[in-house]
């Protein structure tokens, strides 16, 4: 506990408070604007994290506040706006219903403080288990990063999107950016076609930007008449504070749910939302009506993946493993911050772990202020016309970009990688493969060779030790889950 | 048949990548992988993998539109990137912002309001808040 005291010793502080602020609300707005959300948000901050110089520990609260900022902003979208273009999701169905019965403001409210406590139980459970993750990790050496970055890329390969095969080549775009530049051990250059700009490998900023901003420019562009939204006043009132104590116990158990599913590798807050939502839709399939239903579908969906979202660091920052693509961006900027997250990092850097922590506390209270006060300014950002939003966009990726290497060829790799990220996704593909083969290829390799060295070249060391094996076993029975599922639908 | 015409280019540039990685030489190397077989390896899978998709993928949800006003906006971003330095920050992206506005549906007004507004803003944050060195355009004679 005194760690975590010293945490909130470093939090208050008017700088890192007025980060932090800006960081919950940065991310409100990025979850709350339709298209853009946690990834894009961080994507467009680094530039300016880059530029300003922050110190890594302010850069992390920053940087974390949006991604847990942009999980209460998309709550907000789901229920005001019925959307084609939106990831149709458990809160958009049952948080529409609402709005169009004329429950706006219950189901905003709802959905505040359900991400609220869904975040704080995930704080909690974070700092509970935070002491025993020590022993674990410790243990993690170069062939049990192999064992496990397989598994991550084999729950991507088997869960992301339905295509396979997709995912793979996904992948594997993703591994080949992460392969040009000097090999770090031999110092040979590969992929890098004489050019010395290459040299030291395509630049995280430029990857992140190109992939994920400019891609998503050039889709929002083509959804400019796609959204609808209801206009309706929206009220609070005393009986929508009262009523959502019916919903205590879903929350709480949702809350837990969306903990677990958020530190696996490869699920992210969508699919921990739908999963809490499932099970207490079977919990309470006899017992409410519809209003019930819906507002349960919003407590259950809304919680757990915020408790996801704060889950997921865990993963992160003890082995430097992403689960999704928001957490692999989170991982590269640490990266570039020269923040290795790793088991090193969870065990020396302490401090920096009890200050994001607290950060995350203090952030949450913030964001449920944030929500409750100004929700209906917030929720007229929604009807940002595009014309301002695109542009926008644009100006941040090609300022970003040239700030880091004042050179046009970033910006050329920039754009032709927003091209193909616009090509992949109107094809289908999803790009959360591709950006964790970028982050995961070089640490793929390099601890591949690390293990090879020291067993002598013996491939057998990646199947030793009990770590090793459990992780071999676990990425067989997602295989073979994925398999049987496959099997029931021929069938 | 898109999708497969995308596919094949992914087969083509992975032949392109195999070429280049075997070509990849090393004097010594301390480790018994050496850098050569994981871009082997990439290479390899990104051609096999790519006929799945040309010959066996259903053809239903593959084909897709490219909407006239995303292929506007990749070459005003194109003649955006060749105009940046030589015209400088703020004339390039007064006209660029302008016309991407234009491009998904202001009047002129709103276009040119947005795109003055847009430079002068990221000029003053980048230039003069964070000391972040923006091109002030060639043909003005300065760098």
């Amino acid at each position: 506990m005194f760690g975590l005291w010293s945490g909130f010793i470093a939090v208050f502080n008017t700088t890192h408070l007025i980060i932090l602020f800006a960081g919950c609300l940065t991310g409100l707005m990025t979850g709350i604007l339709p298209g853009i959300g946690a990834v894009n948000g961080i994507a467009l901050m680094l530039p300016f994290v880059y530029a300003y110089s922050l110190p890594p520990e302010s850069a992390l609260i920053l940087l974390a506040g949006i991604y847990y900022g942009a999980e209460y902003g998309k709550g907000v979208t789901s229920i005001l706006q019925k959307s084609p273009v939106s990831h149709v999701h458990t809160t958009q169905m049952n948080g529409y219903a609402l709005t169009q019965r004329g429950f706006a403001g219950k189901a905003l409210l709802f959905s505040a403080v359900s991400s609220f406590i869904g975040s704080l139980l995930a704080v909690v459970g974070f700092i509970t288990l935070k002491p025993f993750l020590n022993p674990i990790i410790s243990r993690f050496g170069p062939a049990e990063y192999v064992a496990l970055i397989l598994f991550v890329f084999i729950l991507v390969l088997f869960l992301f999107g339905t295509a396979f095969i997709k995912n793979l080549i996904g992948l594997c775009i993703g591994m080949t950016i992460a392969i040009v530049g000097l090999d770090s051990a031999t110092g040979t250059l590969r992929f890098a076609f004489g050019l010395p700009e290459l040299y030291d490998g395509i630049d995280f900023i430029i990857v992140v930007i190109g992939l994920f901003t400019l891609g998503e420019a050039l889709l929002l562009i083509e959804q400019t008449t796609n959204t609808r939204r209801i206009e309706q006043k929206i009220t609070i009132g005393f009986n929508h504070v009262k009523a959502i104590f019916k919903h205590c116990w879903s929350i709480i158990r949702c809350s837990l749910i969306g903990f677990i599913i958020g530190g696996l590798p490869g699920t992210g807050s969508s699919v921990a939302g739908a999963a809490a939502y499932h099970i207490e839709k079977h919990i309470n399939r006899k017992k409410t009506d519809a209003d019930g239903a819906d507002e349960k579908g919003i407590v259950a969906a809304v919680s757990a993946g915020n408790a996801a979202a704060i889950s997921a660091f865990i993963p992160l920052l003890s082995l430097g493993i992403p689960g999704s693509a928001t957490t692999a961006v989170l991982l590269g900027a640490m990266l570039m911050m020269s923040l290795n997250p790793g088991p090193m990092f969870f065990i020396q850097q302490t401090n920096m772990i009890w200050m994001l922590l607290a950060s995350m506390l203090v952030g949450n209270v913030m964001l449920l202020f944030m929500n409750g006060l100004f929700i209906r300014f917030f929720s007229r950002m929604i009807q940002i016309p595009h014309w301002i939003l695109v542009p926008f966009i644009v100006v941040v990726s090609f300022v970003g970009v040239y700030v880091v290497q004042h050179t046009m060829l970033s910006i050329a790799i920039m754009l032709i990688l927003g091209i193909v990220s616009y090509l992949l996704r109107k094809l289908d593909y999803s790009i959360v493969p591709v950006i964790l083969g970028y982050i995961l290829g070089e640490p793929l390799e390099v601890q591949l060779r690390r293990a090879l060295a020291i067993s002598g070249g013996e491939v057998g060391i990646l199947f030793q030790g009990f770590i090793n094996q459990l992780l071999w076993i676990c990425a067989l029975m997602v295989i073979l889950f994925r398999l049987r599922q496959k099997i029931r639908v021929f069938r | 048949m898109k999708a497969r015409i995308i596919a094949a280019l992914f087969t083509v540039i992975g032949a392109g990548l195999l070429i280049l990685s075997l070509q990849i030489s090393v004097p010594f190397s301390y480790d018994p992988l050496g850098p050569k077989p994981f871009p082997v390896f990439v290479s390899i899978a990104l051609i096999i993998l790519p006929f799945w998709i040309i010959f066996f993928a259903p053809d239903k949800k593959a084909d897709f539109t490219i909407e006239k006003r995303s292929v506007k906006l990749i070459l005003i971003l194109c003649i955006y990137m060749a105009a940046f330095e030589y015209f400088g920050f703020m004339v390039s992206t007064t006209f660029t912002c302008c016309f991407i506005a234009r491009t998904v549906g202001s009047n002129r007004m709103q276009g040119w309001l947005t795109g003055l507004l847009i430079s002068i803003v990221f000029y003053g944050v980048f230039r003069l808040m964070l000391d972040a060195q923006l091109p002030l355009g060639k043909i003005f004679g300065i760098d």
